[in-house]
This record gives structure tokens, C-alpha cells and sequence, in this order.
């Protein structure tokens, strides 16, 4: 649970979890060991088909929240349930006292609801005076603890089974086994069964609220849910509105996907389905006591707003968090307040305030690796953008993003600055002007010792193209250029090298002057009015309609012009222009790979062992085997392991959070070098800049190259 | 695969125990075997000047007696596991499970349907003794009908549909394999709450 008042406090707590290394182990072998998992449990899928199955459901579902509420209500109520709905928090732990004090009980059990965690409900029964027992193992050690979930699935992801013994034989006041886990989940057993029976009241949460029959579904693996909504004589189950949905069908389908990408279970051990008032021996007339608590908590404004609404989709199956490079580093209670991970910092935002919200938005690195998982295929780098956005909007601009905003909104300034900056840097500059030296921490904002940052190039791209380009007078394509900032004015090579290839194919290239800054490191900054004016710079500066492709050798670039822009510039006027242009996107190692059937024979012989690193923005947004393909032709591919994770760059998040973005980079470079390669290749050049930094800074052998400099040298 | 195999071929990974019978006699022998054959059942809530067993391997005391809940069967079936029990020393529970809720061996507990490609048994647990008869025994045996096997989860939707609304409340549950936990260092581990082992007694129609 993540609580600080300023960015400062946020650096310490984040430096806390960087150095508790239990968790760094644990997060480093969950990542990997979850990839693998859900791999597997998907086999045989169309993952693609049944997260979009998902998303519908639940988006027809929140449209109609309201209706379904009114029929679900209906239902219960004829099974004997007292419906409630609680526009806040607050109303929902005053019904939830007020049920316990009518009904003259005194000790509450609970299973596992994170909408009980959004809600503080347990200190709220505390504060009224009734014992409150978490049942969940996981629950019941960080309630414990005084902690708050690390995890939305695996809420005491964070500690050690010696923590967890040191804690049993404090609460049993009896020696426990400090290595043996299977007798800790024993203890358990036998602590938690006297709690069961002694309990006047049971709580537990919702995964659906089925509104044609008023029934609840919830799917858990311990079973402590059944002994809870069995025992005890009062039942109350506690509901987000968002829970609802039409059909007993719609569930089953969700379920085919919560547990998978939860867990990498095909389901779990318990899926229980609660309709109405039943048998309880110890309740009224044989019955229990039941109610359910439906809360809003800001849902139906949520429902309202569309740039937000697509949240109300989310399963809470936590996948989010698990592939989650910040998430890797830092653990759930740094990455979240109540929820965590990448739905964790937006619902921060949405139902705890713009306050407890303000510094974790900004530690995403935009890598779209949650947005590439969520069961209900969830854009969260787009919504934790907008926050950022809303954030400005109502709050005002901070200087560092007012006067960028300023600079990129005229594309001849931004140009003239660099031009300033290349001719004022020649006295920072070192090894051979490609790099610029270290700079005092008061310049940068952090410390950034841990890469090596290049310098301005003598000459940029645009000043270069016409001495390079030599279009075929027959070509096969014709393509237009988009460069990117980084490429235009740091590594012009990278693209003179991209032209030669393509070119060398028949490929004609075109490149369009008045192209600007995609507008990403100004949407990573919350600059919506200055992205949107490049945004629409751009699309206009390309008549994107004459070319086959608009190629770009930037990863993040691409993603940013082909899945971005059609939703940022809706409803303006330039919003089919930007369709038309997001279609013909494609990166460059993605062009050529689909493009041109390439033969062993059409490159030179070489000794080069390459691996590869995988830009989030190419293989999140689905292109994986193709640039490797490539690799194989040109040279000798030796994979690194983990090439799929992030470099760490993140643009202005490595400025931002430069502790998280050096281990990720050094951690993919250490890879690299253990794979035996001479060379990691790439394709984008904020990856370069990140890797080569790096590289460079710690004296590594492992050269970094943009896939166009590789092909370029080895094409015949 | 017909779905009986496929049932065969994914039993052991949930992990259940699949036991196809001859006939019910079979199955019911089939649980006082596995009853008589499992360590003593633990006792949760000992009561102080009560007589036990030695410590389990938890340290817990266990038993004396082992028991065989079955609630939710009809006056013939119950007679069927009184003649297989006989003589064994094991008491049959047939209601009351309120005040064995320290633990008992065996539940037997009869499914509405089985989904094949999870592994997962349909319970009707209207009665709150099939509840606490499927989550308190420390080995829990599902009587499955095989003509009610089912091949997908999304196949279980028009049952589980009508199982819900038959009128009144209803508590539908689908259980697959035992209760089981990862909470401490992502390490599984069975039995957390609820049984250590499931059984699946397959029966003829």
C-alpha cells in the first residue's frame, strides 16, 4: 500500500523494495516462471478471440449496469435477499455494521474481496467494535501482518516462508517448522476451523452477480469461501457494480479466461454459485440471514466517461502485475494502493483520488506488456496515460512538460533547438563525440550514471536523405519514411542504413519534410493538447494514401501512429486521415520480413553471433517471429533468455525513475552477454540508446545495432 | 477420445483419484477401502478430557473412530455402504455434521455432472449437510454418473442454469481436484481448508 506525499518519499520507498532482495528473487522467477505457465494453459486457444468474447460481454454489460441491477435485485429478492446498493464506501461499511449490529454478532469471517480491501471495511467493522478474521491464507497472514495485499491473486506474494513461520509461532505461541510450507498451510487449517464455526457472520465478494437468476458467482482455489457462506448464520456478500452481468453463460465463458490467465489454471478448485437465502441450521426459520451489498463507488460515472469506461471490464485476474517489468522490481505495495499492478494505479486514480494517485501513475513505462494480457483485452497504457493527462488538465502543467509542450508544437523550433543543443554540446561530449559525459544529478533529475547518453549526431537525418536515397526507377513498393525524433538527430545511421536496404529491394522511399515528433514522449508526459497538434501534424504531413506502407524503424513510434492515433484523433477533423495513415504503419523488419522472400544466399557469409532483444512495442502489439526470422538469415542467432522483456527505457520514464530503469537494462545486457553474442540487435532506436548506454557505460564487450545496420552490412 | 478417456487421461494432473465401479456395492466398497487405508483422520477442534490417537504429521491429535458422511443418500444406498462398512469399526454419518465439524474422514457426495476437459464435478449443495459433507472430510469421493459426463465448461451452462432457478435459493458448487493454496512462496499445497484428496467414482447407469 503504497501512501506518500511527494515524488521524494516515493524514490525512498521504491529504493526499499529495490534492495529487499527475497522479493526480487521471488518477482524475478513469477515473471518468468508465468510466461511459460500461461503459455501452456493456452494451448490450443484463440487467446485473441476469446479476450475480445470477454470484452464485449462485460462492455454490454456495464452499459446496462442499472438494468441488471434492477433484475438482479429482483431475482434475489424473490430467494429471500435483502439487495443494497452503496454509492460510496462509506454507505457500504455503515449497511455492512449495521446488518452485523441488527443481527447481534460480534465476529465477522471473511473471504478474500479486494472490493472490501477498496473499501477498508475490515478497520470500519474494527472501529464498530466486531472481530474481523481473514480466512484466505494469504488474507489471513497479511491481516496479521497490519499489511495490505501485494497481489490481487497471491496477496502474500511479498513474503518468505520464514516470515510466515516467525508469524505462525507468534500466533500460536507454539515453535512452527520454519521450512516446511505444507505444514504452515496446516496450521492454518487448524487455526482458521475454530474461527469458522465461532463466526456470527460471514463476508465474502463476488466475481459475477448474474442478474437472470440472483446468483453470485466466485472462483477460488482454498474452499474458504464454502465454509464461510456455510457456517455462519448471517451471509453478506459484498459486490462492485461492475460484477453484474446479463447471463449464467456470459460467466462461464469469463471463466474460461480468469482462471487461465490468473493462475495458468484451466479452472479452479471451487467455482461456487450462491442464489437467495438457504439452508442454515443456525439462522431464522432454518435460512440464512443473507444480503448483498452492491457498491458504486464513482462505477456508474466510470460507465459515463469514455476514456475510462473499458476499465469496468477488468476479471481482477491480476495478469497485470505478472508481467509487469515495474511491477518485477518494486512488488504491489509500491505499484498500487489498494489494487496494484497496471489496473492497480488506475483504479488508484479512479475510486481513491487524484491525491494517493498523483506519483504512482507515472511509474509506467508504457511498454503496453499489460495491455497485450488483460483477459478483457484492457488498453491500461492508454488509460494511465489519459490519468496523466486529467491530471494536467485539472491541476495545471508542470514547467519540464509546459515548455516541451511549447518546443514541439512548432515543428521549426523543436528543430532549431536541437540544432542549439548539437552546436552548444561539443564540450560534453566524449568517447569520440557519440556520447555525451555525465551530467550533475541536478540537470538530469536523477541519477543516470548507469547508461552512457549519446550525443546529437553532426547531421541529421533530414539533411542526409537526399545524398543517400537512390529509389529504384521500377520499384516493387513505395514507401514513405516516418523517422522519429531519436533516428532524425541522434542515429541518422540507423535509417541511411534502412533506406540502402530497402532501396538494394526495389523499395522506393520517400520522406515527407513536414513529419514531426510522433507525440508519444508527449502523451507519456500528459501533453494531450501538444500531442494531439503533432499527431495531426503528422498525418496531414504524410498523404499516407499514395504510399504501399509508411515504415518506420522506430518500434514505439509505430506502435504509437498505429494504435494510438485513430483513438486520439477521433472526431476531429483529421480523424480519417489518421485511419487511413495508422493502416499503412509497419516496421521496418515487419515489412521486410513479410515482403521479401529472403534466401540464406542473399547475404554474405558471416561469423556475427546475434541475439536478439524484442522491443515491447513490436511484440506486444503482435510482431514476434518476424524480425528473428530475419536474424536467422543474417547471421547466427544465439538467443539470450528473456529477450522479450523490456530495456527499461521508456523514454521520459527513465528520467523519471532512472533506480528501475538501470536494473532493467543492465539485466537485459547481462543476458546478452551470457548468451555468447557479439551483437544484440534491435529495432528502436529508444531500445539503442537505452542497451548501447548501458553496454557502454559498464565496459561491455556485447555490441548494440538496429536490425537495419545489421542488414545493411550483410545483405549481398 | 470419447469423454470417459479423456477423463482418464486428465484425472491425475488436477489431481483426482479416478475409480471406475462395477456397480454402487463396488463404489461403496471402493470408499470404506480408501477410508480404512488413510492415516487417522485429524482432529481440529479437541475437546479437552476427550480421548485421541497419536499425533499426525502435523501435530495434531487424531481420531479413534473413522466416519463416512453421506449425506443427501436414499435409505437403499445408505443400506449398500452399511454392508460394505460392517465389521470395520467406521461410523456412517448420514446427517448432524454440525458436531463433526473438528473433521471426519470420508464425504461421499453425488454429482449432477462432470466436465471432462477440467475435470470438474457439478454439486448440487442446496443442503447445507452436502456442503459441510464435501468440505470438511479430509477425503472427499465424488459419485459421478457416466451418463452425465460433460465435455466443455460452456456445456454445463443450461444444467447449472436450471440447477440455480429451480425455485427458491440455491448453492450450486463446481469442484475440481481438492482444496488447495500457493499463498505461502507460490508453493502448492493441498488441503488448506477443505479435503486433501478428491476421489471420482465413476458409476454405470
Amino acid at each position: 500500500m503504497a501512501e506518500h506525499k511527494n515524488m521524494k518519499e516515493y524514490h525512498g520507498q521504491i529504493k526499499e523494495a529495490l534492495d529487499d532482495k527475497f522479493l526480487r528473487k521471488t518477482l524475478d522467477k513469477f515473471a518468468v516462471d508465468y510466461k511459460a505457465n500461461r503459455a501452456r494453459i493456452f494451448q490450443g486457444w484463440d487467446v485473441p478471440a476469446l479476450v475480445s468474447e470477454v470484452a464485449d460481454i462485460k462492455d454490454n454489460a456495464a452499459q446496462h449496469m442499472m438494468e441488471l441491477f434492477e433484475q438482479f435485485k429482483a431475482e434475489a429478492e424473490k430467494r429471500g435477499v435483502h439487495v443494497h446498493l452503496a454509492a460510496d464506501g462509506a454507505e457500504a461499511n455503515r449497511i455492512i455494521a449495521k446488518i452485523a449490529k441488527d443481527n447481534d454478532c460480534k465476529t465477522i469471517i471473511k473471504s478474500k474481496s479486494m472490493t472490501a480491501e477498496e473499501i477498508h471495511l475490515n478497520p470500519a467493522l474494527e472501529k464498530d467494535g466486531f472481530r474481523v478474521v481473514e480466512t484466505d491464507l494469504g488474507e489471513w497472514i497479511i491481516q496479521n501482518r497490519n499489511e495490505g495485499p501485494s497481489h490481487m491473486v497471491m496477496p502474500a506474494i511479498h513474503l518468505s516462508r520464514y516470515q510466515v513461520a516467525d508469524l505462525f509461532t507468534e500466533i500460536t505461541k507454539k515453535e512452527q517448522d520454519r521450512e516446511d510450507i505444507q505444514k504452515m498451510v496446516k496450521v492454518a487449517r487448524k487455526e482458521l476451523r475454530a474461527e469458522y464455526i465461532n463466526a456470527d457472520m460471514g463476508i465474502s465478494g463476488a466475481n459475477f452477480a448474474v442478474a437472470e437468476a440472483g446468483v453470485v458467482g466466485t472462483v477460488t482455489n482454498e474452499g474458504n469461501l464454502r465454509l464461510v457462506t456455510t457456517l455462519p448464520r448471517v451471509h453478506v456478500i459484498l459486490a462492485g457494480l461492475e460484477k453484474l452481468i446479463p447471463t449464467v453463460a456470459d460467466a462461464l465463458r469469463c471463466i474460461q479466461v480468469l482462471p487461465r490467465n490468473a493462475t495458468a489454471q484451466a479452472i479452479t478448485s471451487y467455482v461456487t454459485w450462491i442464489a437467495g437465502a438457504n439452508e442454515c441450521q443456525p439462522g431464522p426459520d432454518g435460512k440464512k440471514e443473507m444480503h448483498i451489498v452492491f457498491l458504486d463507488n464513482g462505477r456508474t460515472k466510470i460507465v459515463q466517461d469514455p476514456a475510462f469506461k473499458d476499465i469496468l471490464r477488468c476479471v481482477r485476474c491480476g495478469a497485470c502485475a505478472n508481467v509487469c517489468p515495474v511491477y518485477r522490481l518494486i512488488g504491489g505495495h509500491k505499484m498500487g494502493y489498494v489494487y496494484i499492478g497496471a489496473v492497480g494505479l488506475a483504479l488508484t486514480y479512479l475510486y481513491h483520488g487524484a491525491d494517493k494517485a498523483r506519483s504512482l501513475v507515472q511509474n509506467c513505462i508504457g511498454c503496453d506488456s499489460c495491455k497485450n494480457v488483460c483477459s478483457a483485452g484492457i488498453d491500461l497504457t492508454r488509460i494511465i496515460r489519459e490519468i496523466r493527462a486529467r491530471l494536467i488538465k485539472d491541476e495545471g502543467n508542470n514547467p519540464a512538460g509546459g515548455v516541451m509542450s511549447l518546443v514541439m508544437k512548432d515543428r521549426n523550433r523543436f528543430h532549431n533547438l536541437l540544432k542549439f543543443v548539437k552546436f552548444s554540446q561539443a564540450p560534453v561530449t566524449t568517447k569520440g563525440g557519440r556520447f555525451i559525459r555525465h551530467l550533475p544529478e541536478i540537470l538530469t533529475g536523477g541519477d543516470q550514471t548507469f547508461r552512457q547518453l549519446p550525443a546529437l549526431a553532426p547531421k541529421s537525418f533530414r539533411q542526409l536523405f537526399k545524398t543517400v536515397v537512390k529509389n529504384p526507377a521500377q520499384p516493387k513498393f513505395t514507401v514513405g519514411l516516418f523517422s522519429g525524433c531519436a533516428q532524425d538527430f541522434i542515429y541518422p545511421e540507423q535509417l541511411v542504413a534502412g533506406v540502402r536496404v530497402l532501396n538494394k529491394l526495389g523499395v522506393a522511399v520517400e520522406f515527407p519534410e513536414a513529419q514531426s515528433c510522433c507525440g508519444l514522449p508527449l502523451e507519456m508526459m500528459g501533453q494531450r493538447e501538444a500531442s494531439l497538434e503533432v499527431s495531426a501534424q503528422n498525418v496531414q504531413g504524410f498523404d499516407a494514401g499514395k504510399y504501399n506502407a509508411v515504415i518506420t524503424l522506430c518500434a514505439s513510434c509505430a506502435g504509437h501512429l498505429q494504435h494510438s492515433y485513430p483513438a486520439l484523433l477521433k472526431g476531429t477533423e483529421t480523424e480519417f486521415a489518421a485511419n487511413v495513415f495508422a493502416k499503412k504503419v509497419m516496421n521496418f523488419s515487419d515489412f521486410i520480413a513479410k515482403n521479401f522472400d529472403l534466401k540464406p544466399e542473399d547475404f554474405k557469409p558471416t561469423t556475427d553471433k546475434v541475439c536478439y532483444h524484442s522491443p515491447c512495442h513490436m511484440r506486444n502489439n503482435g510482431i514476434v517471429d518476424e524480425p528473428r526470422e530475419l536474424l536467422k538469415l543474417a547471421a547466427t542467432y544465439t538467443p539470450a533468455v528473456e529477450e522479450d522483456t523490456c530495456c527499461g527505457f521508456g523514454g521520459t520514464f527513465s528520467i523519471k525513475f532512472p533506480e528501475l530503469s538501470a536494473e532493467m537494462g543492465r539485466k537485459k545486457i547481462e543476458n546478452g552477454e551470457a548468451s555468447g553474442a557479439d551483437v544484440m540487435v534491435t529495432d528502436c532506436p529508444g531500445c539503442v540508446m537505452q542497451l548501447r548506454g548501458v553496454a557502454t557505460a559498464k565496459d561491455s564487450a556485447l555490441k548494440v545495432e538496429h536490425m537495419a545496420e545489421l542488414l545493411a552490412r550483410t545483405m549481398k | 477420445m470419447s469423454l470417459v478417456e479423456v477423463l482418464r487421461k486428465k484425472a491425475p494432473g488436477v489431481p483426482a483419484s479416478l475409480y471406475e465401479a462395477k456397480d454402487f456395492a463396488d463404489a461403496m466398497q471402493y470408499a470404506v477401502d480408501v477410508t480404512l487405508k488413510k492415516r487417522a483422520c485429524e482432529m481440529l477442534m479437541p475437546v479437552a478430557g476427550e480421548q485421541y490417537g497419536p499425533e499426525s504429521e502435523n501435530g495434531i491429535p487424531t481420531q479413534l473412530v473413522r466416519h463416512i458422511a453421506v449425506p443427501g443418500f436414499s435409505d437403499e444406498e445408505f443400506a449398500a455402504l452399511e454392508a460394505k462398512a460392517e465389521g470395520t469399526g467406521i461410523k456412517l454419518l448420514r446427517s448432524g455434521l454440525r458436531s463433526h465439524l473438528g473433521g471426519f474422514d470420508t464425504g461421499i457426495t453425488k454429482a449432477e455432472a462432470l466436465i471432462t476437459d477440467s475435470v470438474t464435478c457439478i454439486v448440487n449443495s442446496n443442503s447445507e449437510e452436502v456442503r459441510i459433507g464435501s468440505m470438511v472430510a479430509e477425503l472427499s469421493i465424488m459419485l459421478v454418473k457416466k451418463s452425465t459426463l460433460l465435455d466443455r465448461l460452456e456445456d454445463s451452462a443450461p444444467l447449472m442454469l436450471d440447477l440455480m432457478t429451480r425455485g427458491g435459493a440455491s448453492y450450486t458448487a463446481m469442484i475440481t481436484g481438492p482444496s488447495r493454496t500457493a499463498d505461502i512462496e507460490r508453493v502448492g499445497a493441498l488441503g488448506v481448508h477443505g479435503p486433501l484428496e478428491l476421489h471420482i467414482v465413476l458409476l454405470e447407469d
